[in-house]
């Protein structure tokens, strides 16, 4: 059994499990749905590093990317809750979790392979961060939908935005690492790197509610749930669709396509488009392919 | 009056409406950058540069985004400038860990306009260019000479990766007047030499049948040290700031 086929297999059996969570959540065996969540996150676990060397070598590229890596972040959400006594708030998460696991599965996507551009430290932490980020946003407007749904004093929606908050600027301070090595630039003029500062923005101006007395706990929670929609639209919506497959028949073509290997640089995931890169694979010249010098 | 302005400067309210419309200018910007590829020369050109030859009636967004930071940047200033001076003239009633805790907020927004001043600096005083490297040929700038005397390319030999590109890596002469050296470029391993940076990329998509071109990207980035501590900085302060500040309300429990 390869890496691939093993990662895939765990995939799905992670998925399985997560549903089965969400089946006792319905139920209200919240105990139980716990107990499922953490056996999906323990398998979701080992396929994201089996993951690791789907290449044939050790490489993290792709492993963060956030079809994959977010339902694994919601469910250790999920998992955290459960550690702080909320059983009923980690069975919740169950929704969220299936519901973007059943999506990777309906919709694969494609996989960047390692390039030059994706061969340094910043580049995965960068993705683990952002995603991170991203599902502590969609938990806390998960939990700000509750909150304004039976209106009570608990602000654990606002906790989990504002370490969503923390884990999105320092993804920031490694993206611009990252984006300075390799494309001269800290901050890039370019759609992904604008919509990261507005979603940086947004989330500031909900830190900053904090401080005015008119915002009591449901506006802040409706600010909290209509930013987390935002970042469900640009953060992961349009992210994902990005590489999906079905939407992207082009990048699939020649050599790699057999094996439904990605043709997407790492300057698209990031950038969008072809800015200034190569694409992996293009030259087929067999002389030039191996090694070459002029 | 001045007061007064300074009071409406300094408000609260002003800062979560600013941000409002910062993140909807930059999500309409985020459009334009997609659909305009004429916001891409931005990357390679200094503002001012762009502003003069590049701009017309569709830029609207980028300068309402610059009047939006400049107004964030004054508000901020004005906001904690406010703070601090409230907290230094209670600092005697608070123990020092205290009063730096409390105080942490104004270091992180002093942090902020470090780096939308970084920013600044960057786009109207910094420099850019990216050249176009050809092995042999020489390219120059601001008197300097770089020539590209070698090009090296890496394949993966794994068969899943097969023909797929690992690394590239170039040697450079950089003439400077009499003074000439030779050194080693890859694509993100930038060299540094006389106050620049040189970035090696590829120009866009290489043929079927050629090797991809090279370009090095020559930059000047007054800013860059002031987004980077900044930054560093804020994310600290926030990490140390947030379960502290926690910690005190929940009367010194963690949960």
């Amino acid at each position: 059994m390869t890496a691939t086929t093993a990662s895939s297999v765990l995939f799905n059996v992670a998925a399985g499990t997560y549903a089965g969570s969400l089946f006792f959540h319905l139920l209200k065996r919240h105990r139980f749905s716990c107990w499922l969540l953490g056996l999906g996150f323990a398998v979701h676990t080992a396929s994201q590093v089996s993951r690791c060397w789907r290449w044939g070598v050790f490489s993290l590229d792709g492993v963060f990317n956030g079809a994959l890596f977010l339902p694994w972040a919601l469910a250790l959400v999920g998992l955290i809750c459960l550690m702080r006594g909320r059983q009923r708030d980690a069975a919740s998460m169950s929704w969220l979790t299936t519901l973007t696991m059943v999506t990777t599965l309906a919709l694969p996507v494609q996989i960047p392979p390692p390039g030059p551009f994706t061969a340094t430290w910043s580049s995965p932490l960068f993705f683990c961060l952002e995603v991170l980020a991203i599902a502590l946003f969609l938990a806390g407007g998960w939990f700000a939908w509750r909150q304004l749904s039976r209106p009570d004093e608990d602000l654990f929606f606002n906790q989990l935005t504002i370490w969503g908050f923390i884990l999105y600027s320092l993804a920031q301070v490694v993206g611009a690492v990252w984006s300075y090595l390799g494309w001269a630039s800290l901050f890039h003029w370019g759609e992904r790197h604008l919509q990261s500062a507005a979603i940086w923005c947004l989330y500031c101006g909900y830190l900053h509610t904090q401080f005015d007395r008119s915002f009591d706990i449901r506006r802040k929670a409706r600010w909290a749930l209509s930013s987390a929609l935002v970042v469900l639209v640009v953060a992961y919506a349009l992210q994902v669709a990005a590489h999906l497959t079905v939407l992207n028949p082009a990048k699939i073509s020649g050599k790699g396509s057999d094996r439904g290997e990605a043709r997407v640089t790492a300057q698209e995931q990031v950038h969008g488009g072809l800015p200034h890169g190569a694409v992996p694979g293009a030259c087929r010249n067999p002389e030039l392919a191996e090694e070459s010098h002029d | 009056m001045i007061k007064c302005l300074w009071k409406a400067l300094a408000g609260i309210r002003l800062t979560l409406w600013l941000l409002v419309l910062l993140t909807v200018n930059l999500f309409v910007g985020s459009l334009y950058a997609k659909f305009m590829p004429v916001f891409g020369e931005l990357n390679t050109k200094l503002f001012p540069v762009w502003l003069m030859t590049r701009s017309d009636i569709h830029s609207w967004w980028i300068f309402t985004l610059f009047g939006l930071l400049a107004l964030l940047f004054a508000n901020t200033l004005a906001c904690t400038l406010e703070r601090v001076r409230f907290l230094w003239e209670r600092r005697q009633h608070h123990r020092r860990r205290i009063f730096l805790l409390l105080l942490a907020p104004s270091i992180m927004h002093f942090c902020f306009l470090f780096i939308i001043g970084g920013h600044a600096l960057t786009e109207f005083t910094g420099s850019k260019e990216r050249l176009l490297a050809v092995v042999g040929e020489q390219v120059s700038f601001d008197g300097l000479q770089i020539t590209l005397l070698d090009r090296h390319y890496d394949y993966w030999q794994e068969p899943a990766m097969e023909g797929k590109m690992r690394q590239c890596t170039g040697t450079l002469e950089l003439k400077n007047g009499d003074s000439v050296e030779q050194s080693r470029i890859a694509i993100l391993e930038p060299l540094y030499w006389q106050g620049y940076t040189l970035h090696l990329g590829m120009a866009g998509k290489p043929g079927t049948d050629e090797l991809p071109s090279l370009q090095i990207t020559v930059k000047k980035d007054p800013g860059l040290l002031l987004i980077l501590i900044g930054n560093t900085v804020l994310c600290l302060l926030m990490l140390w700031y947030f379960p502290q500040i926690r910690k005190i309300r929940n009367g010194g429990q963690k949960q």
